[in-house]
């Protein structure tokens, strides 16, 4: 359902948990932990006992050929054994051959002895039915095969007595499979010590992993299973056909068939430790790649079987690519990762534990279940989460074009599934009362507390604060604008949406006021689409009674569009925002930079805005002739005077006086005179009171209950 | 012809946006004033365009929902309401013969929009004290009890009787110049950070809004 | 002045790209938790399951200011979610309190539904500008919450104080809202009001928690780098300051 452009992502979350030592520190192996192949080879096959691993015999099909070597070496040293043999350890094998006995004689004591059972007149017949057939075959030279189950069949057949079949027993075409480690090890042998060189040299490489990890355990070094074997007299168990790069011809089989048999069914020699591989070319990390890749199941894996690599075999042309195939060596003895995520689970911690603990330690702990029945466990498989894969989807596929016809069958498919995958219309969501009831009750209680201060504001008023605690800040904005002089230009930024308009107008009257008594001249701009209307809406409102203001004396520069860019725009050069004639006649003659400015006076509730004025604006208003700079003062709500103040208290001041809130409009009316500020003072205060008893009142009940219940809950 | 055009649409796309982030960022950092300037015209001649389209798009939204819908009244009104002040506001301010006993823009944006948007600031008014109250309950953590006892002391400070006292003048400062203050540079500091990296990714073409 | 700017906007990016280049050869996703995204992946595949939409609100930062960065993140967000939810019975929604920021919601939406071999089944009303003043955005996206289905409501960008009613309208229709802005008032209206709200810098961790690649977490890297020496200097700074005020009579 989901796409991802992370390949970890691709991978099941089992998967890619198994497979985080290989993903997450898979460079490693190559560059800083110095893979070693030692390490990562299972102990199964180093032949340690103390690994218990059995290999399952489902998967004796699949039994790669070095394995089938090993197994012939196995019964080389103890004699010929059946299938089950091969699964049981090496220290059990005399008791398993007494069992094998015991249940050989039980069973011959209940048939009779000397008597044939019906199964081994089978066996016979069937074995003389494959020599007839390969007497037929030298005859009419029929296709090998293979799959050829015989092989396996002579092996299950075999009994006790017929495990060392005489030579000419055996058909040729069967010992002609010296490698695969089935048929008569008798077979006419040219190079027998060659053989048995190339025996003992298979399995060195075995030995020394045993012998190196024994002392590395501080044991002592054990005899090599083939050790043992030199015991044996010669001659009494069947040497293997040594491969031979030049196929032998023995004139048993057709030359393409001896071709066939010595270059196709060959054992592939192991890479032995990782000098052959460093000697094959490969750097680490493609070691480690391929080693990746083993470790997918073969489902995965089958897209990109691993490259055999140099060493795994010699050219043969001859090969069919089921030889191939069957033959195609594993190059490192490890676990798919499947194998090992069925592993017990002892095993996986120890050798996780022993190769890679840092990385162990490293790896987070699962994710823990937070709702469901599995709540609280962790590692659990998730039956939500992960089921979509944010990421980069597939490409649409170029070029892919339907013809008409079909074009047409895809228009009648998708006629006929077109009503089932119709979605459902939607519903209207339904809303939670309760909260909404909560939610009437404050806001009828607000509205009736604020009205009636409204209504009750000719009998009681609340004074404005003391001008004795008036903040610095808002003193400061007052001597700004004390200093203007009759005519001084005065930038007034509405910045304010309409919203937030009742109290930035409450905070900013005064100042207006100031700016009038001053005979101040009024420049609007703003970069909000609503702010020239606002500002226009605010001083035609509150100071009609100016003549000022009533005849429209002032400019209004607009709104100002793309935001702060906009905004450095417009003070890099504020003439941009009016056409040249209107810059050519009064009010706005007097301007040609914004630095012509006496006082710019910005009014916002926004901490961002006010923020985008002083960084752009700010550093332009200093004045590089004379170096004298225009003050910049700032009207600005009370959620936002925490924000702006800073760039009040730095030094040198970004910003040179500060009035905040209705509380500031109201110091500043105490100098100026009553205004707005004034006629909302009691019912904002009221309003406040009010919001603030709800709050506490909701704040305990709710900790209350919350604490009830939770003394319940552990009580119960 | 439209293929080819489909197949470099966004590589072109990207190499402007990347080329004009670039420049921009240049005339920041070296004295390119003449040509930030031309930049910030064809910005801000962008911008305005970007805004009408902004309006042509919430119009066809609701028209589409008037279609689909007989009874969606409140797109219809927003519809009508959206002409109405457009021809009024384009014949007051650039014809002549808009008259005077008519209510204009300034009339509509005093009458209608700003008490409306006012009615929302007293809903979000309530909806604050609602959640201020019931924040003990949905989040229940020591952060929340100090974010109530915060709330409640600022309130009395901005009160009458808090601007009045010394004591309540003087939590004021400490509270709104002092931990506000230094919370916010700092959170002020992430968020800058934030957008510079933004911005980078941007400008290196790791991230393309723009649908490239 | 000016070159101190350039050097530390190169220093950023070089930084950028040494963890990006890092991160692609070893796995440096050591993110803390911020379980606010986690139970984001969760709510979009519920949603997808469920059949119901996903309401991204992408704010109303001016792309042309500093805000523009947080709208940024909130549309690399509805990328991620629009590439799994593009294909299920309700595509998500997007609203935007701008217009640039509406054409770019399109834009990235119509983006995803090509990439799916979906590009029929595109709505351009899928992205919508809402209103173009913050209290207006807020009043034209509330009734969509109710109206459409909307199973959950990622607000990522730049919201004001108009946010709690967006919140609130998610709560009383009962879905669930996720929500974070560069605004701090905002932030604190919506530590108050959302389920999930993100304080400070964590909005724009976002891409990285959402995978929208691996130059979102070499960015978040970079940003610790240069959290941690801006603290250190401030600490230096003030630390000089007092001894200068101490020692100056």
């Amino acid at each position: 359902m989901g796409f991802t452009d992370d390949s970890d992502n691709d991978l099941p979350d089992w998967l890619s948990d198994l497979g985080s030592d290989q993903g997450d520190e898979g460079i490693e192996y190559g560059e800083d932990s110095a893979f070693d192949p030692e390490e990562d080879k299972p102990e199964w096959i180093t032949n340690d006992p103390s690994s218990g691993f059995e290999l399952p015999e489902e998967d004796e099909e699949e039994v790669p050929d070095w394995l089938a070597g090993l197994r012939e070496q196995h019964s080389t040293s103890t004699g010929p054994k059946t299938d089950a043999d091969i699964f049981l350890s090496d220290d059990d094998d005399l008791d398993d051959q007494d069992w094998l006995e015991n249940i050989r004689d039980q069973y011959v004591g209940e048939e009779g002895e000397g008597e044939i059972s019906p199964e081994e007149e089978l066996d016979i017949d069937f074995l003389d039915t494959i020599q007839a057939l390969k007497a037929e075959d030298e005859q009419e030279e029929p296709p090998v095969s293979d799959d050829e189950p015989t092989v396996r069949l002579q092996d299950y057949f075999a009994s006790p007595e017929e495990e060392m079949p005489a030579k000419e027993d055996t058909p040729d075409w069967i010992s002609g499979l010296p490698s695969m480690g089935f048929g008569d090890r008798d077979a006419d042998q040219p190079g027998e010590d060659e053989a048995q060189a190339e025996e003992e040299a298979d399995t060195d490489w075995l030995r020394k992993i045993r012998d190196q990890e024994a002392a590395e355990r501080g044991e002592p070094v054990e005899e090599s299973p083939g050790e043992p074997e030199s015991d044996i007299p010669e001659g009494r168990y069947p040497k293997e056909q040594p491969f031979s790069e030049t196929p032998e011809v023995t004139g048993s089989l057709p030359a393409w068939m001896e071709t066939l048999q010595t270059s196709g069914l060959v054992l592939p020699s192991e890479p032995d430790t990782d000098e052959e591989l460093a000697g094959a070319g490969y750097s680490d990390e493609e070691i480690s790649t391929l080693f990746e890749q083993d470790d997918l199941p073969d489902w995965l894996g089958s897209d990109s079987a691993p490259d055999t690599g140099p060493s795994a075999e010699p050219s043969a042309p001859s090969r069919t690519p089921e030889q191939e195939e069957d033959e195609k060596p594993i190059e490192r003895a490890e676990l798919p990762s499947w194998l090992q995520a069925i592993r017990p689970v002892e095993a996986v911690t120890s050798v996780a534990e022993d190769h890679l603990p840092d990385e162990q330690e490293a790896l987070p702990s699962g994710e823990q279940e937070r709702v469901g029945p599995l709540s609280g466990l962790r590692d659990v498989l998730p039956a939500e989460p992960h089921i979509i894969h944010f990421g980069t989807p597939p490409r649409a596929i170029p070029g892919f074009e339907l013809t008409e016809i079909q074009r047409q069958h895809a228009d009648l498919l998708k006629s006929m599934v077109g009503t089932e995958s119709a979605s459902a219309p939607t519903k209207r969501r339904t809303v939670a009362n309760p909260q909404q009831i909560l939610r009437w009750v404050i806001a009828i209680l607000l509205l009736a507390f604020t009205f009636a201060a409204f209504w009750l504001s000719n009998s009681f008023t609340l004074m404005l604060p003391k001008p004795e605690g008036m903040p610095p800040e808002n003193l400061a904005v007052i001597s700004l604008v004390n200093e203007l002089s009759a005519g001084d230009q005065v930038l007034l930024a509405v910045e304010y949406q309409p919203g937030l308009s009742g109290e930035l107008e409450a905070a900013s009257a005064a100042l207006v006021q100031h700016l009038l008594l001053q005979d101040a001249r009024i420049v609007l701009v703003s970069t909000q689409p609503t702010g020239p209307g606002l500002g226009d809406a605010f001083l035609q409102e509150n100071f009609k009674g100016d003549d000022y203001i009533s005849s429209r004396q002032y400019a209004n520069l607009g709104y100002v569009s793309g935001g702060s860019a906009g905004l450095l725009n417009f003070a890099s050069d504020i003439r941009q925002t009016k056409a040249d004639m209107a810059w050519d006649q009064p009010p706005l003659s007097d301007l040609q930079t914004i630095q012509d400015f006496a006082l710019v006076a910005v009014l916002t509730e926004d901490p961002d805005t006010a923020r985008s004025w002083v960084e752009q604006v700010q550093p332009l208003l200093e004045n590089p002739l004379t170096g004298q700079e225009v003050p910049m003062v700032m009207v600005v709500s009370a959620q936002a005077e925490p924000l702006v103040y800073p760039y009040y208290y730095t030094d040198p001041q970004q910003v040179a006086g500060l009035i905040s809130g209705i509380g500031g409009g109201a110091y500043y009316e105490t100098v100026t005179g009553p205004s707005i500020a004034q006629h909302f003072w009691t019912a904002y205060n009221v309003g406040l009171v009010l919001a603030m008893i709800i709050i506490a009142v909701g704040s305990i009940y709710n900790l209350t209950r919350n604490s009830l219940s939770g003394l319940s809950k552990g009580r119960s | 012809m439209k293929k080819f055009i489909s197949n470099f649409r966004a590589p072109l796309g990207m190499i402007f946006a990347i080329s004009a982030g670039l420049i921009m960022l240049m005339t920041y950092v070296l004295p390119l004033d003449g040509l930030r300037a031309i930049i910030l015209n064809i910005v801000m001649i962008g911008a305005a365009a970007a805004l009408v389209i902004g309006v042509f798009n919430l119009l066809a939204v609701h028209v589409k929902r008037v279609e689909e819908d007989n009874k969606a009244l409140g797109s219809l009104v927003l519809i009508l309401a959206l002409v109405i002040t457009f021809v009024v506001t384009l014949l007051q301010e650039y014809t002549g013969f808009y008259p005077d006993w008519l209510p204009g823009s300034d009339w509509l944006l005093t009458y209608i929009q700003v008490p409306v948007e006012s009615a929302l600031m007293g809903v979000m008014a309530v909806t604050l004290v609602y959640a201020a109250a019931r924040i003990v309950t949905q989040r229940p953590s020591i952060f929340s009890m100090i974010f109530v006892l915060t709330l409640l002391v600022t309130m009395i400070a901005s009160t009458q009787f808090g601007m009045d006292s010394n004591l309540g003048q003087s939590v004021q400062t400490f509270i709104s110049h002092g931990l506000a203050s230094g919370g916010a540079r700092g959170i002020i500091i992430g968020v800058a950070l934030g957008t510079i990296a933004t911005g980078l990714r941007i400008l290196m073409g790791f991230d393309r809004p723009y649908g490239g | 002045m000016t070159s101190f700017k350039l050097i530390m906007i190169m220093a950023f990016a070089g930084l950028m790209l040494f963890y990006y280049f890092l991160g692609k050869r070893r796995n440096l996703r050591h993110l803390r938790d911020i379980p606010a995204f986690y139970r984001l992946r969760g709510t979009v595949e519920l949603a997808v399951e469920d059949g119901t939409r996903i309401h991204v609100a992408v704010g109303r930062g001016d792309v042309l200011s500093p805000q523009g960065a947080s709208a940024m993140v909130g549309l690399s967000l509805l990328r991620q979610i629009a590439r799994v939810a593009s294909d299920s019975d309700h595509p998500p929604l997007a609203t935007t309190g701008d217009g640039l920021l509406g054409i770019l919601a399109q834009d990235t939406i119509r983006v995803c539904f090509e990439e799916l071999n979906l590009a029929p089944n595109y709505e351009p009303t899928l992205g919508r500008v809402t209103g173009l003043t913050p209290f207006s955005y807020a009043a034209g996206t509330m009734p969509m919450i109710f109206d459409d289905a909307i199973s959950a409501n990622l607000m990522i960008g730049s919201f004001g104080s108009e946010a709690a009613l967006i919140t609130s309208a998610g709560e009383r229709s009962q879905t669930k809202t996720l929500a974070g802005t560069d605004n701090l008032p905002g932030q604190a209206i919506l530590y108050a009001t959302a389920h999930d709200p993100l304080i400070g810098e964590e909005l724009y961790a976002g891409g990285a928690y959402m995978d929208a690649g691996p130059m979102h977490e070499a960015s978040l890297h970079t940003q610790d780098v240069f959290r941690w020496a801006i603290i250190g200097l401030v600490i230096i700074l003030s630390l000089v300051g007092l001894i200068q005020g101490l020692v100056t009579p």
